[in-house]
């Protein structure tokens, strides 16, 4: 009965949240049985719904019929209201049988039109209008019929046999009817009861355990214990004392299982949505004779970030840096192989009263980025590698994937980790981003301007493709800066985004990953015109603007006059 | 006047304290070329195996028979023979990595992708633009440095018995180090 209430409120919600159809009114109309165990009954509910602005011109009226297997009619009833007619059926029950529930939903017109008929009928002896019919005699009397006002045109419907609900919609014409009751459709539904359920046996204990989490082993009949969202959980439950039968496993809440093990004594279950989901465990005694369970609650959530450090170095040009294993002079973040340009450590945990399989869940990064470099070369000017649209800027476009997910697939808590016993796990990577600055050519200038976003991901299953995945902690950080080549000094000045190291955490979440396109770029041919760089008129190829930076630094190009100017030393 | 001059000490002493936490914008503007890197050319070997994800294990273990469609990837694991700490890198697959698969006896071609980026990378080396990921080798031990998805060079794979080798770069103008040769079977 609580199932048939609930699915009655569902329905009843799941009506009102449907946005109207335009140009068309909607009734809606369902059936549902249901099944009472403890009164070994079943009932039907049978209801149809006008809205709002249908119920000023129409009432609902439904009829139910709860039918059995062999098409014997139980119950029916009738109901007519305002916005909800609804009629509950309800007979007794009989195992293993199958039971029919049909609900005829109408619509009655509320307003009619009394139309005077004043024509005669020479066939059946008598007349509408006395005194205008000259074949009328004294029998004849003035006569008026009424039509019903159906002004959605739901008589211009299609009734027909649907399934446990239906939207009827009124697609018009509005018209006059010589009936009240417009006819919407049927709809149905069905069940078959369950088999008898053998008694209770009094001398038997059915237990439930564990074998993971601190109190693995135990009975946990009754208790609540956490699980990791989409991670193993493998139960085995026993009967005392020992008693030849079957354990049947009743798992609450999205999930996947497989029972295994002498008599389904064992089930391996992964739970897909969060929250507290029941867990019963039924014991039937070989001959049938009685059965006994247990029962515990699981509570599925996401680990959370425990710790996330980052420490970030400082940006540098060095001559013959090498740095990031480039060849020549670079810019670069710390200088690899040592300092590194920016280190990370997450941590993530669990709920220490978990019982979830620990090498089952893991922790990765996965880092996206927003590049923009810019370079100036003598034979190729300016020169951009970037997926942003608006340039320098720009940092909400262009977001790419950076190198693969997992970012770092190395086992054994670098870049990805398995939680341990104590459900904790533990993470650290590196980056080391670099540009060359004299290879395969001398730049005359270089901006840098590199966004990135570092996530730690819990998963579950393959690293690459995760049967679920889920944010736990986010780092934004970024390199870049301004370096200018120096020719009479042959050195480089530089504008560093970092001056100073810095160390600094990233922050918990748990939204999704910022949307990304496809693969950053990584070729020494992606470099190609800047998105802002729109050339002058009087300089369309820049042939005047390269010619102006092959004069030195003591030039300087300006692309609105398209002059070049002597700045002096500076 | 006393204490003015107490207050101005400390403050000098504070500042030079900050002072010394910082680190400079400007490293030495020279640098001491790296030998680590020919170090890892002579003193590293490179070995590679078939693998599949086990959900029992928590972690990817050797498999040699897959189903098409099914993501196959390939451990490169590189032991240091060396009585010092190695620091390679990683991220830039393209320039680290020659795979070299053959399908009952005949060569795979690389993806039209891959083949332009491979050849990028032959010609100019590393750029930076790719992740540069430490990874650090210890001493006479074999360091699991990463999983190579094969779709990502070959695509999905078709049935048959392949054998696999992959040259691996340390750096530019280095040898691809040769692993051993590996074999695993698909099929339908």
């Amino acid at each position: 009965m609580k199932k048939l209430i609930f699915c009655a409120a569902l329905f009843f919600c799941l009506y009102w949240l449907v946005p109207l159809q335009a140009n068309a009114q909607q009734t809606f109309g369902f059936s549902a049985v249901g099944y009472d165990d403890v009164t070994n009954t079943v009932y039907g509910s049978s209801t149809t719904v006008v809205d709002y602005v249908g119920a000023f011109h129409y009432t609902a009226y439904v009829e139910g019929y709860l039918y059995d297997q062999s098409g014997n009619l139980l119950d029916s009833g009738y109901d007519e209201n305002y916005f909800i007619a609804e009629v509950l059926t309800i007979a007794p029950a009989l195992p293993v049988t199958q039971y029919t529930l049909y609900s005829d939903h109408y619509l009655v017109a509320r307003y009619f039109t009394t139309v005077v008929i004043r024509e005669c009928d020479p066939y059946c002896y008598y007349c509408y209008d006395y005194f205008a019919d000259p074949y009328c005699d004294s029998y004849c009397y003035s006569c008026y019929n009424d039509y019903w006002w159906d002004p959605f045109g739901f008589s211009f419907g299609y009734p027909g046999y649907y399934g446990p609900w239906w939207y009827f919609y009124g697609y018009g014409p509005p018209t006059n009817l010589e009936v009240e009751y417009i006819y919407l459709g049927t709809t149905s539904d069905s069940l078959i009861t369950p088999p008898p359920q053998p008694p209770q046996c009094g001398n038997l204990t059915v237990t439930v355990g564990s074998f993971y989490g601190s109190d693995a082993g135990s009975n946990l009949s009754g208790q609540t214990r956490h699980v990791l969202l989409g991670s193993t959980v493998a139960l085995a439950a026993d009967i005392i004392p020992e008693t030849p039968g079957t354990f049947r496993w009743s798992i609450a809440g999205s999930h996947q299982d497989s029972p295994s093990g002498t008599n389904n004594s064992t089930d391996d279950i992964r739970w897909t949505d969060e929250g507290v989901h029941r867990v019963t465990v039924t014991f039937v005694k070989n001959d049938g004779s009685c059965q006994a369970s247990t029962s515990f609650n699981v509570n599925a959530v996401v680990p959370t970030l425990g710790s996330y450090m980052v420490r970030q170095n400082v940006e540098q040009a060095i001559i013959n840096g090498n740095c990031s294993r480039l060849t020549g002079d670079t810019f670069s973040l710390g200088c690899f192989p040592s300092p590194l340009g920016i280190l990370f450590d997450a941590t993530a945990a669990a709920p220490t009263d978990s019982i979830s399989v620990p090498s089952d869940s893991h922790i990765k990064f996965v880092q996206i980025v927003s590049q923009y470099r810019r370079r100036n070369t003598i034979p190729y000017g300016t020169q951009c590698v970037t997926s942003r649209t608006g340039g320098y800027s720009d940092t909400v476009t262009g977001w790419a994937l950076d190198g693969s997910d997992p970012y770092d697939d190395r086992p054994d808590r670098l870049g990805v980790a398995n939680f341990t016993t104590t459900y904790i796990a533990t993470i650290a990577t590196s980056d080391s981003p670099a540009n060359p600055l004299n290879t395969p050519l001398q730049y005359q200038s270089l901006d840098v301007n590199d966004q990135f976003e570092m996530y730690v991901i819990y998963f579950v299953g393959d690293p690459q493709h995760p049967d679920l995945a889920r944010v736990i902690g986010k780092a934004s950080w970024n390199w870049g800066g301004n370096v200018e080549f120096v020719p009479d000094a042959s050195d480089y000045s530089v504008s560093p985004f970092h001056p100073f190291s810095t160390i600094f955490s990233g922050s918990p979440a748990n939204d999704p990953m910022r949307p990304y396109t496809g693969l950053a770029k990584v070729l020494e041919t992606d470099w190609a015109a800047c998105p802002e760089f729109n050339p002058p008129a009087c300089d369309p190829d820049g042939t005047a603007a390269a010619a102006c930076r092959r004069r030195g630094y003591r030039y300087e190009w300006d692309p609105d006059s398209c002059t070049c100017s002597y700045i002096g030393m500076l | 006047m006393r204490s003015r001059v107490i207050l101005m000490i400390a403050i000098l002493l504070l500042c030079s304290t900050w002072a010394r936490t910082q680190k400079p914008v400007t490293n030495p503007p020279q640098k001491v070329n790296d030998r680590s890197v020919e170090q890892l050319d002579r003193l590293t070997e490179v070995s590679i195996m078939p693998v599949g994800y086990s959900r029992r294990g928590g972690s990817y273990a050797l498999q040699q028979e897959f189903r098409t469609g099914e993501p196959i990837r390939v451990a490169l694991i590189i032991t240091n023979r060396s009585t010092e700490i190695l620091v390679m890198d990683k991220g830039d697959r393209f320039f680290h990595y020659r795979p070299r698969l053959f399908k009952d006896g005949r060569e795979v071609e690389y993806l039209e992708g891959v083949k332009k980026s491979i050849d990028s990378k032959d010609k100019y080396g590393p750029n930076g633009l790719s992740p540069v990921i430490a990874v650090t080798l210890e001493p006479n031990k074999q360091t699991t440095v990463e999983y190579v998805d094969l779709a990502k060079w070959y695509g999905p794979l078709e049935a048959g018995h392949y054998e696999l080798t992959l040259g691996h770069r340390f750096h530019h103008k280095g040898p691809h180090v040769q692993s051993n040769t590996t074999t695993f079977d698909v099929s339908p």
